[in-house]
């Protein structure tokens, strides 16, 4: 076994955000992130949401240049790079490619293994930059294109446990955001906005209220804003019923799931768990919540480098280089 | 790591623009060329075929310059090449020059031509060329996507050849020759 650490660079371009990073795992099985740059793509903004052309036309232009600055932020040459890992899905094919195959193109030239990531799981592996991730434990995935909950029984084994039943979590941060005319990106403007208002001006009804099984939904919660909003709520009193309603659906859900599997420890991922709110109430709950660190919430490639070092360490093969990208790939077996 | 540089300057050239995956490899003493039709499976082909040629040519996998076809193509073929050819680029410390994919179509061909893609709806997208020696030495129309009519009507009576396949090796010449350092891609 190698003395020193294996360095391993993870690329992430599934969707906006050209992200590359850079984990370091230790002998003894220990990881660390040595570099996280990520070039956000500010051009969608002014469309209210993703163009997948322009997405994929940006990670071009910039993909290069971000890992230059990842490497040079981890204080290595590209050649003292050990492993190589990109995100083959799911996200949008265009952008996914570019990452995997300038991925390809470095392990390739380099002569080192490559590992073929699942965006999923480099969301829930960002929270193994803050604690040790030994499973069992559950996965609450929140971002705007997901809202996932797995139980992990065992490395590399993932039960699906719910998912969202319309929109992704942050997707009704977006929309409701829009709405009360607070900008864009939703998740942060709903939060500042929230902290001014009155969360029992505007009444919003739980989802789902009295469900067996642990599914999401947010179209309620939207339909609600929308009704208020006309009726003339004022947008400070929206975002923060809103965010209430959001946060505790989120948790509810997540703990009856925990006792319904018997885990103590949850790991919430995904640019919505950067929610302040969301964080809170997950911190005085009685389980053990684990987050991203900082940075590492929406989507970067530190987090597909340290899913890279979870194969690693799990002993799983190397990718072949034949690997495509694939637009909807569940994790588990849905 | 990372393979010693060669003492020689050694160019790969590959173009994933059309439904053809064209490669070529050029050193001194020596030339290799390869190109097999893939469809839409550029992604997963592109590695594999790259390495073959290599090892086909006796080579260590290094090259000093390695020219790209900028389309114009489809929009992930296209970006399949430019992007794997920006990762060796970075770990060879390669320079990733950029040749229009019309440059390579007109690869075997003579004197004053006219190639284009297909472009769909009656449209296509190209170029007229002075060849000489396998090299595009001057571009008398530059790639533009119009109607047919209208191209051949620029064509001027000068030879058409619609969708021919790429050629690995003129696309290598012309990198050589004139290959951009900025290079943008084209889309058809």
């Amino acid at each position: 076994m190698n003395a020193r650490p294996t360095r391993i660079l993870g690329i992430d371009t599934s969707c906006d955000d050209t992200g590359v990073g850079v984990a370091e795992l230790t002998p003894d099985g220990r990881v660390r992130v040595l570099a996280n740059r990520v070039w956000s793509q500010t051009v969608h903004a002014r469309y209210g949401g993703v163009l997948p052309e322009l997405a994929s036309r940006e990670h071009v232009e910039r993909i290069d240049a971000v890992t230059g600055d990842a490497l040079a932020e981890a204080g290595l040459t590209g050649a003292e790079v050990d492993v190589v890992a990109a995100t083959s899905g799911p996200g949008l094919v265009g952008a996914l490619l570019v990452g995997l195959m300038y991925g390809k193109g470095l392990a390739q030239a380099l002569g080192v293994p490559f590992y073929a990531a699942h965006h999923l799981e480099g969301h829930i592996f960002a929270a193994a930059s803050e604690a040790e991730l030994a499973p069992p434990y559950l996965a609450l995935v929140v971002s705007g294109g997901h809202t996932h909950l797995f139980d992990v029984p065992r490395e590399g084994e993932y039960v699906l446990v719910g998912a969202t039943r319309d929109d992704a979590a942050g997707e009704a941060f977006d929309k409701i955001a829009r709405l009360a005319g607070l900008g864009y990106p939703g998740g942060p403007a709903i939060s500042e906005a929230a902290r001014r208002g009155d969360p029992e001006a505007v009444p919003f009804k739980e989802p789902l209220a009295g469900q067996k099984g642990f599914d999401f939904s947010f179209s309620g919660l939207k339909t609600a804003a929308l009704l208020a909003h006309r009726a003339g709520a004022k947008p400070e009193d929206l975002a923060a019923g809103f965010e209430r309603a959001a946060v505790n659906f989120l948790l509810k859900t997540t703990l009856r799931a925990a006792q319904a599997y018997g885990r103590d420890t949850v790991v919430v991922s995904g640019g919505v768990a950067a929610n302040r709110a969301l964080r809170e109430a997950f911190a005085a709950s009685p389980v053990r919540a684990v987050f991203p660190g900082q940075g590492l919430n929406t989507d970067n490639g530190a987090m597909i480098a340290l899913a890279g070092a979870a194969a690693l360490r799990a002993g799983r093969p190397p990718s072949p280089l034949s690997e495509g990208a694939v637009a909807y790939a569940p994790l588990a077996g849905a | 790591m990372s393979v010693p540089p060669a003492p020689h300057p050694v160019t790969l050239a590959l173009d994933t623009a059309t439904p053809f995956l064209a490669l070529a490899l050029a050193w001194p003493g020596g030339e290799r060329t390869w190109r097999e039709e893939v469809g839409r499976a550029h992604a997963e082909r592109l590695a594999g075929a790259t390495a073959e040629l290599f090892a086909a040519a006796g080579l260590p996998f290094w090259a000093s310059t390695v020219v790209i076809g900028t389309g114009p193509g489809s929009y992930t073929g296209v970006r399949v090449g430019a992007s794997y050819a920006l990762g060796l680029g970075r770990v060879w410390g390669a320079r990733v020059l950029g040749v229009p994919t019309l440059e390579g179509l007109a690869g075997g061909l003579e004197g004053e031509v006219a190639v284009s893609l297909d472009a769909r709806r009656e449209n296509v997208y190209g170029a007229v060329y002075e060849v000489r020696g396998g090299v595009v030495r001057r571009v008398i129309h530059p790639p533009h996507k119009g109607s047919l009519a209208e191209f051949e009507a620029l064509a001027a009576g000068r030879p058409h050849h619609r969708d021919p396949a790429p050629d690995g090796l003129a696309l290598l010449r012309a990198g050589l020759d004139h290959g951009q350092e900025e290079w943008a891609l084209a889309y058809l």
